[in-house]
């Protein structure tokens, strides 16, 4: 008689659980659907369960029902414990695993040994402690719903809430999985949190429902793929073999291995956006007002191309220029500056053309100081020498020099504002780059092409796309009577910078005045600085 | 009987005071919200359905759960918009509290009056602090919502415990433990009580006190 009331009671447990499992998973899964919730009280009717109003979305209750695998007649006891898995994709295809919510069945009392070997290593003890075994069907309903509304209430706190809230297609999305196995906590990564949601201690073992989630919320690349393999492979066939041993259900593997991550409906209308913690990680450092922009580096795939010849070299070879250059940061940097821009890219109305070829090897050799350059001026002209590096090598001299992204890059001041002057100068120095080549420059052609058959490296079209670093390391095969001679060029032709000081002013005024090509006119904010 | 009691101390700008404070009261409220009971006999009544809304804060990185009731929605937000207005007035000393105290009622014998007596209450004590500039006033943002957190899983976990909570009584009753008053919810007797008195000692405001007064008049 008694025996055959527990069994009735057993069974209205079972169906209890039933339930709770059901609206649980609907309550996760809706959760992160990325849109906010709003369900109606309902006064009159109580066809819900636990009375609390979750609508349910039949792809998740079909997922559920798939997952448990309950056939007629089984008990969903032997189901548990139940994981709803929350992990985010991006559209570059890393994967993160974000939370775990799970619904377990600790027996308590005899057999309190066999379970919990993962993560809620604590329960048996507490299971025995706290609270009292309730019996009553009400009693245990009543608690499920508290259960289930402190659910609802969790599952807005914990980071992937925010982070479903600003899914959209083009940056990452959500899904999920519902499997049933002992939670994988390892796939959160270090530092994950656990949560006790709650726990009813009933005749049938004490229901535990928990979550773990993932607290350090950047994808690195190793990581992703390692999550990524946990998710792709069905994990269960290639899972740890202490795991599958120690927990002993293997039978329950089964609804695991059709497990399918889900993807979540998206919102379209909902912001766009990675989470900043998310991305802080790739975000470049950015550098500070008035930083020195020579020890800021934009460092570019062509810097880790290593160059054919012995390291620092070109420090010994540059070494020449330094003391000139210093002066002439002293003296006149400024004004060099503008005078440099006109002269390198205007038409050769004011200078020699001999002087050309000086030009040419002088930014060089500010080139090779950009490393360790103190001046925030000469980043602008590190541009320069890259293009007068360029006409060392015969043939890419003539063609206009192609549109280098790798420049374009150096002349991106991060500080600068979109309005500000500095963005101007940049914006002339790129447009006089594209300037049509001197006419003096055949004559330097044939000058420089002598010299440049006397280096072994022949110019082959690998070192046509490059950039400073390459370029630097192409001219560096140079022989050394080359080197000699350029230094000569150098130095003369910072003198010759420093006497014709005034005539570059007056250069700079002239334009000043006409303005009236194309360039001139819009530079005139760059010049307006420079003066 | 002696009334559970749980304090939540919180430092944040003023303008936050009202979303943290009703973060914290509608979480508690949401547990502590049944359906509407419908009686079809005296004994036997059938238990209406808690609809829940998502609200998302302007001023904190949060977002919390509360019922779907615009009665009881409007009631929490009255009771905490005069504590906050008077705490952030120009007499306040910038901290305050504000308390939700659960309650059922005792009906005496005629001549004395009906006796209420406090269950559960919940305490938030708050410390009003100014930003210098924005970063401050971000990181403070992460960090209350942070905190929020946390008070919204400790909640959760005093709510799951085996504590006591009123027993249903039978309809003529009912009064005494729910308030009956909303039309489509039907929370425990509940009501809202706040002081601003920085010089008090703040573990000894006037909800304690009442609560310690109403426990030994017992």
């Amino acid at each position: 008689m008694s025996a055959q009331r527990l069994n009735a009671a057993e069974r209205d447990l079972e169906k209890f659980i039933k339930f709770l499992v059901l609206k649980s998973t609907q309550v996760v899964v809706q959760s992160r659907l990325g849109e906010k919730m709003q369900t109606q009280c309902n006064p009159l009717a109580g066809s819900d369960w636990f009375n609390i109003a979750v609508q349910d979305h039949p792809e998740v209750l079909d997922e559920t029902k798939r997952a448990l695998g309950l056939k007629t007649g089984e008990s969903i006891l032997q189901r548990l414990p139940l994981c709803v898995e929350i992990s985010l994709r991006t559209s570059d295809g890393d994967q993160m695993v974000l939370e775990v919510w799970s619904l377990d069945l600790l027996q308590s009392g005899t057999n309190g040994a066999t379970p919990a070997t993962g993560e809620p290593k604590a329960e048996p003890a507490t299971a025995n402690t706290e609270g009292q075994t309730l019996k009553a069907a009400h009693a245990i309903y009543n608690r499920m719903g508290i259960m289930l509304k402190s659910l609802i209430s969790l599952t807005r706190t914990t980071p992937a809430y925010k982070l479903s809230r600003r899914q959209c297609p083009d940056s990452y999305g959500i899904f999920y999985r519902i499997y049933v196995d002992r939670p994988q906590v390892h796939t959160l990564g270090e530092g994950h949190k656990h949560v006790k949601i709650g726990q009813l201690n009933t005749i049938v073992g004490s229901l535990v429902m928990s979550v773990a989630y993932r607290t350090k919320l950047t994808i690195s690349p190793t990581a992703a793929q390692a999550e990524s393999n946990t998710i792709m492979l069905k994990s269960d066939h290639f899972r740890p073999a202490t795991d599958a041993s120690s927990t002993g259900f293997q039978q329950q593997q089964l609804p695991n291995g059709t497990a399918v991550v889900k993807k979540l409906a998206l919102n379209p209308a909902m912001g766009s956006g990675v989470d900043r913690r998310c991305i802080d990680i790739e975000k470049p450092l950015r550098p500070g007002a008035f930083t020195d922009m020579g020890k800021l580096k934009q460092y570019t795939e062509d810097d880790f191309v290593l160059p054919e010849t012995p390291p620092f070299e070109w420090l010994l070879r540059g070494r020449g220029s330094v003391e000139s250059l210093n002066r002439l940061d002293n003296n006149v940097a400024a004004s060099v500056l503008s005078a440099n821009n006109n002269n390198n890219h205007q038409v050769s109305n004011f200078n020699q053309s001999s002087n050309l070829n000086n030009n040419s090897t002088g930014f060089k050799s500010f080139e090779k100081n950009a490393g360790n350059s103190v001046s925030p001026i000469k980043s602008l002209l590190i541009p320069a020498s890259a293009s007068s590096a360029y006409r060392h090598h015969s043939e890419p001299a003539l063609q206009p020099p192609p549109d280098d992204d790798n420049l374009l890059k150096e002349l991106h001041f991060p500080f600068a504002s979109p309005t500000s002057h500095v963005n101007d100068l940049a914006k002339f120095y790129r447009e006089c780059y594209h300037a049509p080549p001197l006419r003096g420059l055949n004559e330097l052609q044939a000058e420089i092409s002598s010299v440049a058959s006397v280096a072994t490296t022949p110019p082959s079209s690998t070192s046509v796309p490059a950039c400073g670093t390459t370029a630097a390391a192409a001219t560096s095969v140079a022989t050394s009577a080359a080197d000699a001679s350029a230094m000569d060029d150098l130095s003369r032709q910072l003198e010759q910078f420093e006497t014709s000081l005034e005539d570059y002013d007056k250069l700079v005024s002239q334009f000043g005045l006409t303005g009236s090509s194309s360039t001139g006119s819009r530079s005139s904010g760059g010049l307006q600085m420079s003066n | 009987m002696n009334a559970r009691s749980q304090v939540f101390d919180l430092t944040m700008e003023g303008r936050q005071v009202d979303e943290a404070v009703a973060t914290i009261f509608h979480t508690v409220l949401f547990h502590r919200c049944l359906g509407k009971y419908m009686y079809t006999g005296d004994a036997q009544y059938s238990i209406g359905t808690v609809g829940y809304t998502d609200v998302d804060c302007n001023f904190i990185d949060f977002t919390y759960v509360c019922c779907t009731s615009d009665s009881l929605t409007h009631r929490v937000k009255r009771a905490i918009n005069s504590f906050s207005e008077k705490l952030r007035s120009n007499e306040s000393c910038g901290s305050g509290q504000i308390s939700l105290e659960f309650f059922q009622k005792k009906k005496n014998r005629w001549p004395f009056p009906q006796e209420s007596i406090p269950w559960e209450v919940w305490t938030v004590h708050l410390d009003l602090i100014k930003h210098e500039n924005e970063d401050e006033r971000q990181l403070c943002r992460e960090n209350v919502s942070d905190l929020l957190t946390e008070k919204v899983i400790y909640i959760t976990e005093l709510m799951n415990r085996h504590d006591y909570v009123p027993k249903t009584p039978s309809q003529s009753e009912l009064d005494l433990i729910f308030d009956t008053s909303f039309p489509d919810v039907q929370p425990y007797l509940f009501k809202f009580d706040y002081s601003t008195s920085g010089s008090a000692a703040p573990s000894m405001g006037n909800a304690m006190k009442k609560i310690i007064k109403e426990t030994l008049a017992m």
